[in-house]
């Protein structure tokens, strides 16, 4: 509904109301997204899948599984 | 059903972890507002679901899972050594990717302030709907009932527009408030 009540000069957000708040909030979320992923979070995967790391203080024994998947990750 | 406990399920649990990659540093730039910080965060989430894999069941929400991880690790530990309990609004602008030399860019720059000033549940609410998420999984991954969701993305969105408006524009309130009512109702 317009905002008839709505002064002139409020911008153009405002006068396009929350519609284009939306708009913008998405933009603001899908301009993240849409930067490249940097390397670092691919070596970290690469790190885990490895089991070089182990966070949950106790062995991961199985890594017959990271052959399979660095190709994800090019 | 089986989780991804074996070699192949490490395999497809990372290829959903890969394919999350871009969502979850949204989610955690709306949370943190730095993007350093953020990085952090979403790194840290990886490395904790890849941890509780096993608890994960494929072929529920993926998505759902991994939110709540990252807003559980934001809240439990971040937030609480208050290195950002708020969201500063002077590095806010961080969130843009496209330098606010533009009348669309000074806009953007502006809501980037304004969703600095709303609380942190208020903006992930608000961020987590306009990134296309139902309102039963925003429910879900913030560990609040529905009803809560819905208040939170109404008052967001007032409070995000009141910011908008200025104090020179500022519509009624009651006005403003109603028009939001409407649409926070719509699922």
């Amino acid at each position: 509904m317009k905002d008839k009540y709505a002064p002139p000069g409020v911008g153009e957000l405002a006068n396009e109301g929350l519609g284009a708040i939306g708009e913008g909030l998405r933009q603001l979320w899908s301009g993240v997204e849409n930067e490249p992923v940097p390397d670092f979070f691919l070596d970290l995967l690469d790190a885990i899948d490895a089991g070089r790391q182990d966070l949950s203080g106790q062995p991961w024994n199985d890594h017959a599984g990271h052959n399979d998947c660095v190709g994800l990750l090019k | 059903m089986k989780a991804h406990r074996d070699a192949s399920g490490d395999a497809v649990f990372r290829a959903d972890l890969v394919a999350i990659i871009p969502s979850l540093r949204a989610f955690a730039r709306g949370l943190a507002g730095n993007r350093d910080l953020a990085d952090d965060l979403a790194q840290e989430t990886l490395i904790r679901a890849w941890a509780a894999r096993g608890s994960f069941t494929a072929g529920t929400n993926f998505k759902a899972w991994i939110f709540r991880i990252l807003r559980n690790h934001f809240y439990t530990t971040i937030k609480v050594s208050r290195r950002f309990s708020s969201l500063d609004p002077q590095v806010a602008e961080q969130m843009l990717t496209t330098p606010p030399n533009q009348g669309g860019g000074l806009l953007m720059a502006d809501l980037a302030r304004g969703l600095a000033t709303l609380s942190s549940e208020q903006r992930e609410a608000l961020l987590l709907v306009e990134s296309g998420m139902p309102w039963d999984e925003i429910a879900d991954v913030t560990g609040v009932p529905l009803g809560t969701v819905k208040s939170r993305i109404t008052r967001g969105r007032t409070a995000l527009r009141r910011y908008m408006d200025g104090p020179e524009g500022a519509a009624p309130a009651g006005l403003s408030t109603g028009s939001v009512a409407r649409n926070g109702d719509v699922a």
